[in-house]
């Protein structure tokens, strides 16, 4: 997968040079809070982001700032023009491999907010974002929300999951989430604490992930209605089904 | 009255500064819709020859194809999609209303607009939009001006004093029009029926500019038969057309809208044909009473 470009605000030479030619860059970014609405925005952002890095799905750079006494999830804004929301059809047929991915993703994190424009596709070059998980994982119930979800898919209408005419690719994307070591997902859970996350809810969303991840594909088996387009004989080629 | 409304695309290219520039229009009416964009050819396709000064070339056919998309899977109930207050590179924006379209077909209106929205507005920056155009068409208006002049039927410009003749032709007066915006023809010339004349050039290389330029001269044509002005109106376009440029659609499209408009239409080419129109414009600018 191509590296993602971000977009440079400022390109200055640094006054002290080592042996490197070095230069200060400002870059863009776009920050989020949490609100009254929203507590868990940033923690959702952290968590999300970390573990689509982990597994290498296409998502640019966040980090945390504070902005007057307020977290802020700063994700670094790629380079290039805004594209236009995501035709899903037309991206199942182009990335095939790459849907089933960020769909299984989805599920893993209980994504209920994956619509056409918090996903970015720019055809010429085939390059994909995935970007806003602040209403995905603990959303704004918070662990009440993942124990409700336990045992479904949790996507509700997701861009692509209706799209896809094959789950074949998931097998691979399920072995990559479940070869994530278990220190990834706990290094994840420290972040989501530093940012505010209780403790003892760090707990119960690290054994909530570790688990449902052993489960993805027992319940994409368990849900074929989300996956309309998907040929009844190819449900027998992956685990679970 | 029928009413068409419209809206306007947008490429704002830096997001901090935030200057837009005019990209398409979409315009609609009752339950029809269709859409114009910058560089697309007669064909619907984008000449990526038209868009090279865009950032991303890539970017903007993906943005046009999306919009184009929407409309047609979804029509007129697609228009509230469409303006998404979102910030973006590329943006739709409502443009407003246009009445009194009961009797042009929506397409001509949307040209119209385009021309007008897209072009840099108005018929004058449209016509100067690119050094070629400017220039072929300000070379064949003096032509034609010069032609006035030799037979001494020209008036000075920004003067309508008589010149010792009856009804001499004027550049560039306004007229009035059914909006707020008076129409300002090539020529004009009154004695009693009021003898409206726009020049077209389709010898130039950008046809579609030379269509769009017919498009909007039709529909002044149409506004001005419309207003039922006094003493009438005979509108007369003056063209300038090779043979061979019969071989280009746009130009074809742009002669079968000025017939329909044009109660004459002069190919300045063509030595006969210019012969009787010059002296009709002299027996006119001469003739005591109203003709």
């Amino acid at each position: 997968m191509p590296a993602i470009s971000y977009r440079i605000w400022q390109w200055s030479e640094r006054a002290d040079q080592g042996i490197m030619q070095s230069y200060d860059v400002q870059l863009n970014g776009i920050a989020k809070s949490t609100d009254d609405e929203n507590p868990y925005a940033v923690i959702n952002e952290v968590v999300c982001g970390t573990l689509a890095h982990g597994i290498c799905l296409p998502i640019p750079v966040g980090f945390v700032t504070d902005k007057e006494g307020a977290k802020y999830y700063v994700s670094l804004d790629f380079a290039g023009e805004r594209l236009p929301p995501i035709d899903g059809a037309q991206f199942v047929q182009e990335q095939p491999d790459l849907a089933c991915g960020i769909v299984l993703f989805d599920i893993w994190i209980v994504n209920r907010d994956r619509h056409a424009r918090n996903l970015s596709y720019q055809v010429a070059i085939g390059q994909t974002q995935i970007f806003d998980h602040s209403h995905a994982f603990l959303e704004v119930e918070g662990t009440n929300r993942l124990t409700a979800h336990e045992n479904d898919l949790g996507i509700e209408t997701h861009c692509l999951a209706e799209h896809l005419e094959t789950i074949r690719p998931m097998q691979p994307w399920f072995e990559r989430i479940n070869q994530l070591p278990e220190y990834w997902v706990s290094e994840t859970m420290e972040r989501a604490v530093h940012v505010g996350l209780p403790v003892e809810e760090a707990q119960f969303c690290m054994e909530f992930l570790l688990r449902r991840r052993s489960r993805l594909l027992e319940l994409v088996a368990a849900h074929r209605a989300s996956f309309p387009r998907v040929q009844v004989d190819l449900w027998g080629e992956i685990e679970g089904s | 009255m029928a009413i068409a409304n419209y809206l306007i695309a947008q490429y704002i290219p830096d997001l901090f500064r935030r200057e837009p520039k005019n990209v398409g229009v979409i315009t609609w009416r009752g339950i029809e819709v269709v859409g114009r964009f910058f560089g697309e050819t007669d064909t619907g396709e984008i000449d990526g020859r038209k868009i090279k000064s865009f950032r991303h070339p890539d970017i903007y056919r993906q943005w046009v194809t999306y919009w184009r998309s929407l409309l047609q899977r979804r029509g007129v109930e697609g228009i509230s999609q469409l303006l998404d207050p979102s910030v973006s590179n590329y943006r739709i924006i409502k443009g407003g209303e246009v009445s009194g379209t009961e009797e042009d077909a929506i397409t001509d209106v949307l040209n119209y607009l385009y021309a007008l929205i897209v072009s840099e507005g108005g018929l004058r920056e449209a016509l100067g939009l690119s050094a070629d155009l400017s220039m072929a068409a300000g070379n064949f208006k003096a032509l034609v001006a010069e032609q006035f002049d030799a037979v001494q039927i020209l008036a000075p410009e920004n003067q309508q004093l008589p010149l010792g003749i009856a009804h001499p032709i004027y550049r560039n007066l306004p007229i009035p029009s059914s909006t707020a915006e008076p129409h300002k023809p090539s020529f004009v010339q009154q004695n009693g029926l009021l003898y409206v004349m726009e020049i077209i050039d389709f010898s130039i290389r950008e046809k579609d500019r030379a269509k769009d330029h017919a498009g909007l001269t039709s529909y002044m044509f149409d506004d001005l038969k419309k207003q039922q002005l006094p003493n009438g109106v005979r509108t007369i376009a003056i063209i300038r057309k090779r043979d061979e440029d019969d071989e280009h659609a746009s130009v074809r499209y742009g002669m079968a809208i000025l017939r329909e408009e044009a109660h004459e239409v002069v190919n300045w080419l063509h030595l006969d044909g210019r012969a009787l129109f010059l002296q009709e414009r002299v027996r006119i600018a001469r003739a005591v009473a109203p003709q």
